[in-house]
């Protein structure tokens, strides 16, 4: 603050660089606070929504049924899906299913509408590329465990 | 008229009203299910349960009748409590499978079931587990757990299309609809189960799990398919068409579609089709720009443009818009000076279809089929040519007593409910109808025969393909054989979607449009209205269009298609005829149409990507609204640029704008705008065809 009135011992100067030192001093023998990204990474909490994935079932195929709800309800029209027809007792899945995660907002709206628990938040946040192209994820990438 | 209370509303109705309708018309929503206005009423669903004063049970709604100083409770709390334990008995075995089905999001179970439903199951048992997919037919797929049991369905088959091909198998919840044994739904109508069955239960293969409903835009359309002219709606999912369902028009297609035109879309999204134009350079069809192309063109047509006059020609296929079949008569016959404009190989039945016009002896619209008390169809199987219109002599027959007369060629769907069948020849069609008028005059000894010539009310449906001059001798004399003030009438039909349409519009060698015949006086008014050159002579037919061809007086040749894929099927000796004509442009979907004889090949588009007016069979003006934005210009804005190319403006190349022009220059389409012509359709020709009888 300009215009705040520096007391006698602020405008000499060597007692507060002392009172520096001797916060280095007590913080140099306790342990660092300082996360060591990537080596180190934070457990997220239950309820952080990071980008959405495809969950499988217990036979290894999405839940996913593409009723597109997901991609009617996804505010930034972040996905794309494509329904086919396949010959087991569910009938329908996505052929293709792509979400760009450059344009997802994480708001989850996806996981909530979703009525098979097909999609969900995972607690992936890193999304650093060299190409935009490489943010739009498609149902193999997806359906990995992120 | 009966007085009836509903909800505490009062309403009076005619007589023979029911519940439903009479609710509908105070502006209630009565749920229902089964009960649809094309089929007959059975009251299965017992979703419009509705409390009527001094009746000891509930009452459906749609089955009832009104009568003096019925007191209905619609929302009575036991009306509700009513309908609430009929949509539990629905939701019993219903799978609720919402998020698979492809009825959801335009499904009356769920809405019902949200509105009025109890919202939660007591049954604690596992439900009926059935078939999930059966294939009904070509076009139809069944998931036997989802049907709610409605008959909608088989209510089709037995009444409508007449096949029988839906019925209920086994009893109480186990019953499940299917195809009669070692039948399957193969009638030409079968699309329209699917577009029937309330709930995800009939499902069409070619759609099925394709795309949710939201996901698509659907807009208005009109089926160019054949000349019926059925209303559709078109729905599409980035720039495909996925598919077509029935928007219903009393006057022209009841409810339904044929599977013929609801399942030949394929086509707009089809990899094949091609999207910029193609130029030939030294024997070789190669993608071209735009403007390269347009350029090609007005340089190829610069010719038949400056100089001599009828040495362009242009052949057109029976399905485009009424627009573009006025644009382009209008550009060759003011700007290329010619009037060789040719429908196709066949001869046509125009000038005699135009004199029986004049004398009030067609039949006014189709709708009038059912208030006849017979019908005689002559020529080709309906059912083949034009498949809603066997419907609506179905209807006639079996709903309103109409008695039926056949003479076609081979044996078909509509004998076993004909009064009278026999099988006759196309090219004996004129000697049979002969034959049959004086058999009428003089008598005859057979009772269907003779019941026909007491008729008051006659309508001679003439299906004939190559129809000439002799069967229009023999209409005429059939028609005048009724009795006294008898209502005899007549309707020709037209193969292509809107072959009428273009006849009226002038796409032909011996009219100008409006069906004025070319001679100097009428040649000379358009000369100063068009400002252009048009020719006094005659032009030439197909057959002469290519005689001409063969011995080089043609400059130039137009092959004009759009909307649907088009084979003009010329023999090799024609194709070889159309190789020695200089410059050959032709619009086409697919390049295969044309090919081997086309110098420029502009890609036009799909019914879909078109604003555009159709003209029916009988003469009713239909407006189809464009779904998909076209990759490119259409025809109409092509030869629009080609024109100003050629140093000569054409008026603004906007849908309407032509067809405001149509309608200022040509009499039949005299006050039809757009807006009559979406809202249900807009008649052509009522001076011609008698507008009083309506």
């Amino acid at each position: 603050m300009p215009n705040e009135k520096k007391s006698l011992g602020e405008r000499l100067i060597l007692p507060e660089l002392m009172k520096g030192y001797a916060v280095t001093l007590k913080t140099l023998a306790s342990k660092p606070t300082t996360m060591q990204y990537p080596e180190e990474r934070w457990q997220m909490a239950r309820r952080y929504r990071g980008y959405p994935k495809l969950v499988m079932d217990e036979q290894g195929d999405p839940k996913c049924v593409a009723c597109g709800l997901c991609a009617v309800v996804c505010p930034p029209n972040a996905i794309e899906l494509q329904a086919g027809e396949v010959p087991r007792a569910k009938e329908r899945q996505p052929i293709d299913f792509k979400i760009h995660m450059g344009r997802c907002i994480n708001c989850g709206y996806c996981e909530e509408a979703c009525p098979k628990s097909a999609i969900e938040m995972s607690k992936m946040y890193e999304l650093n590329t060299t190409s935009l192209d490489d943010m739009i994820y498609t149902k193999e990438v997806l359906l990995q465990d992120y | 008229m009966p007085k009836v209370k509903i909800d505490g509303r009062e309403i009076e109705v005619p007589k023979g009203t029911t519940l439903l309708q009479a609710a509908e018309r105070l502006g209630l929503e009565v749920p229902q299910m089964c009960y649809h206005p094309g089929l007959r009423i059975v009251g299965v669903c017992r979703v419009c349960l509705c409390q009527v004063k001094g009746q000891p049970k509930m009452t459906p709604a749609c089955a009832t009748e009104v009568a003096e100083g019925m007191d209905v409770g619609l929302y009575t709390p036991e009306a509700e409590k009513a309908r609430r334990a009929v949509i539990e008995f629905w939701l019993l075995n219903h799978p609720l499978d919402c998020p698979v089905c492809d009825q959801g999001g335009e499904c009356p179970l769920q809405d019902i079931a949200f509105d009025h439903g109890p919202g939660t199951s007591r049954l604690a048992d596992p439900k009926f587990r059935k078939q999930k997919r059966v294939v009904l037919g070509p076009h139809v797929v069944l998931d036997e757990e989802r049907c709610i049991l409605c008959w909608r369905c088989t209510r089709f088959t037995q009444e409508v299309s007449g096949s029988f091909q839906i019925m209920l198998r086994e009893r109480g919840a186990a019953t499940v609809v299917g195809t009669p044994p070692g039948q399957s739904l193969d009638e030409p109508f079968s699309g329209n189960v699917v577009d029937l069955c309330p709930v995800g239960a009939l499902t069409s293969s070619d759609f099925r799990f394709k795309s949710r409903i939201w996901e698509m835009a659907s807009s208005e359309g009109v089926c160019t398919a054949c000349s019926v002219g059925c209303n559709t709606f078109v729905w599409s999912k980035k720039g495909a068409v996925e598919r077509l369902t029935a928007r219903p028009n009393l006057q022209v297609n009841d409810y339904w579609l044929c599977d013929r035109g609801r399942f030949d879309v394929a086509f707009t999204s089809n990899p094949e089709r091609f999207r910029t134009p193609r130029l030939r350079v030294n024997e070789r069809m190669i993608e071209v720009e735009w403007e390269d192309a347009l350029l090609a063109m007005a340089e190829g047509l610069r010719a038949s443009a400056t100089r001599g006059q009828n040495q362009a020609a242009a052949l057109f296929a029976p399905h485009l818009a009424n627009e573009e079949y006025w644009t382009f008569q209008k550009f060759v016959r003011a700007h290329l000076g010619s009037n060789h404009l040719s429908l196709g190989r066949r001869e046509t039945l125009v000038p005699s279809r135009v004199d029986l016009a004049r004398r009030g002896h067609m039949l006014p619209s189709i709708a009038d089929l059912e208030h006849m008390d017979a019908i005689v169809i002559l020529g080709g199987d309906l059912e083949l040519t034009h498949p809603v219109y066997a419907l609506r002599v179905r209807k006639a027959v079996q709903e309103r007593g109409a008695k039926l007369f056949l003479a076609t060629p081979a044996p078909e769907r509509l004998d076993p409910v004909a009064e009278f069948s026999e099988r006759v020849a196309p090219a004996a069609a004129a000697e049979w109808l002969t034959a049959l008028a004086q058999k009428l005059k003089t008598g005859s000894d057979h009772p269907a025969i003779r019941a026909l010539a007491g008729a008051q009310k006659v309508a001679l449906l003439v299906n004939a393909g190559d129809a000439n001059a002799e069967v229009a001798e023999a209409i005429e004399a059939f028609l005048g054989s009724g009795p006294k003030d008898s209502i005899w009438k007549t309707l020709v039909l037209d193969d292509g979607g809107n072959r009428w349409g273009a006849s009226l519009l002038g796409i032909s060698p011996q009219y100008f449009p409006g069906l004025k015949i070319v001679n100097a006086e009428e040649a000379q008014g358009l000369k100063t209205r068009w400002a252009g050159r048009v020719s006094a002579e005659p032009g030439r037919a197909w057959p002469d269009i290519m005689a001409a061809a063969e011995e080089g007086k043609l400059q130039a040749l137009l092959l004009v298609n759009s909307g649907r894929p088009h084979s003009w099927s010329f023999t090799s000796a024609e194709r070889a005829a159309l190789r020695r004509i200089p410059f050959v442009a032709a619009f086409a979907l697919f390049t295969s149409e044309v090919a081997e004889v086309a110098h420029v090949i502009i890609p036009s588009v799909s019914f879909a990507e078109l604003d555009g007016t159709y003209t029916t069979a009988d003469g009713v003006v239909q407006l189809g609204r464009r779904n998909i934005v076209p990759g490119g210009p259409t025809p109409v804005q092509v030869l629009y640029r080609v024109a100003s190319m050629l140093g000569t403006k054409m008026k603004g190349p906007d849908p309407i704008d032509v067809f405001r022009e149509i309608a200022r220059e040509v009499p039949q389409f005299a006050g039809i705008d757009y807006g009559q012509a979406s809202r249900g359709g807009a008649r052509t020709d009522k001076a011609l065809a008698g507008a009083g009888s309506r």
